[in-house]
């Protein structure tokens, strides 16, 4: 018996076949004697724990306990609303971390753009230089360069936006 | 105006209520009501008393903050051992990373020493009384890994299913069904052997 055939007499065991395989386990029992004895071994364990569950009991007063919990709480309760809130990140940071994930992306992209655009101000910056944005809605991107006066197809990016 | 709650006698649905309304009284029945029960699943899991009484203070905590969000789909106290259980992984995972993982554990985790386990086919509890039963199963979980024994936990006593465990876990469900083959596997053998030790 390999190892994905007795996972397989597990899952039978726990109820997480379909009946179809379930049947097919029923056959396979009936012809394998190692297979039915690791069966009855899974339910008697099986049996055995989920009946006799260990028990435990706190160890100290009860009284105590509570009034460790009540601290706790007055605490909370004692913060503002708004502090409350951001103190406990699961709501924000389900909505948002994806957000800031996108916005370090699209930093990412465009600061290197940016800065490029930077250095040709500086490069090429002169009286006779003026900005030329274009905006795409469509494409979602904006494009500046610098257009020379005296030489407009230098700074002009090629193709037809 | 509320009915006035007889705190002692109050069902668990009437004391959740009046705690969501704000009512402490009725927060701290339901605390010394349910207080063994929480602790004893932290306990179960982390096997330690001191981490377990913060474990379960911290979920009593969580539990009057997120009150509101109680709808009743499961019972109160279902709902509280699900955030006690929750704050445990958590504790469980910060701690692994803290340390390695023993060669045992690996080995366990390749699988192969379930299979060579001989089968039990006799129960071996059968003269157990239940108390003494209780107290060896408690000794035998503890002999286990944390992810053995925390897989056993979350199927057999919390009655997960595998695709639940696996999520909780952050594991895949083969992981799962791997873990609980071996943790039941170990558990017949400790077993067996108090059988030996009888006789």
């Amino acid at each position: 018996m390999n190892t994905n055939e007795m996972l397989k007499l597990q899952a039978y065991v726990d109820g997480e076949l379909t009946p179809r395989e379930a049947g097919q386990i029923d056959e396979w029992l009936a012809r394998d004697a190692d297979a039915k004895a690791l069966i009855g071994e899974l339910k008697m364990t099986r049996g055995i724990l989920s009946t006799n569950e260990p028990m435990a009991t706190l160890p100290e007063a009860r009284e105590f306990h509570w009034s460790k919990i009540n601290r706790e709480i007055e605490r909370y309760e004692s913060q503002p609303a708004l502090v409350r809130q951001v103190s406990s990140p699961s709501w924000w940071l389900k909505y948002f971390s994806p957000l800031a994930v996108a916005a370090m992306l699209a930093a990412a992209l465009i600061l290197p753009g940016l800065n490029s655009n930077e250095a040709d101000v500086q490069t090429e910056s002169s009286p006779e230089a003026s900005p030329v944005i274009f905006r795409s809605q469509a494409e979602g991107m904006t494009v500046i360069w610098l257009q020379s006066d005296e030489n407009s197809e230098f700074a002009k990016p090629e193709g037809d936006f | 105006m509320p009915a006035k709650i007889d705190y002692a006698t109050a069902e668990d649905v009437q004391l959740v209520k009046a705690s969501q309304r704000g009512n402490m009284v009725a927060f701290e029945q339901l605390v010394i009501r349910h207080a063994d029960k929480i602790y004893a699943r932290a306990f179960s899991m982390v096997r330690n008393e001191e981490e377990a009484v913060d474990l379960s203070q911290e979920a009593w905590v969580k539990g009057w903050q997120r009150l509101k969000q109680f709808q009743g789909e499961a019972s109160f106290v279902t709902w509280m051992t699900r955030i006690v259980i929750n704050l445990c992984l958590d504790h469980l995972r910060k701690a692994k990373r803290q340390r390695a993982e023993s060669i045992e554990h690996l080995d366990e985790e390749l699988g192969g020493v379930e299979r060579q386990m001989p089968v039990v086919t006799v129960n071996p509890t059968e003269r157990l009384e239940r108390a003494e039963l209780r107290e060896r199963i408690d000794k035998a979980l503890g002999q286990l890994t944390e992810a053995h024994r925390t897989v056993l936990i979350l199927h057999e006593f919390e009655g997960l299913e595998y695709k639940e465990i696996a999520k909780r876990m952050k594991c895949s469900i083969g992981t799962v069904m791997s873990r609980l083959f071996y943790a039941r596997r170990r558990m017949a053998s400790l077993m067996a052997s108090w059988k030996r030790e009888q006789s």
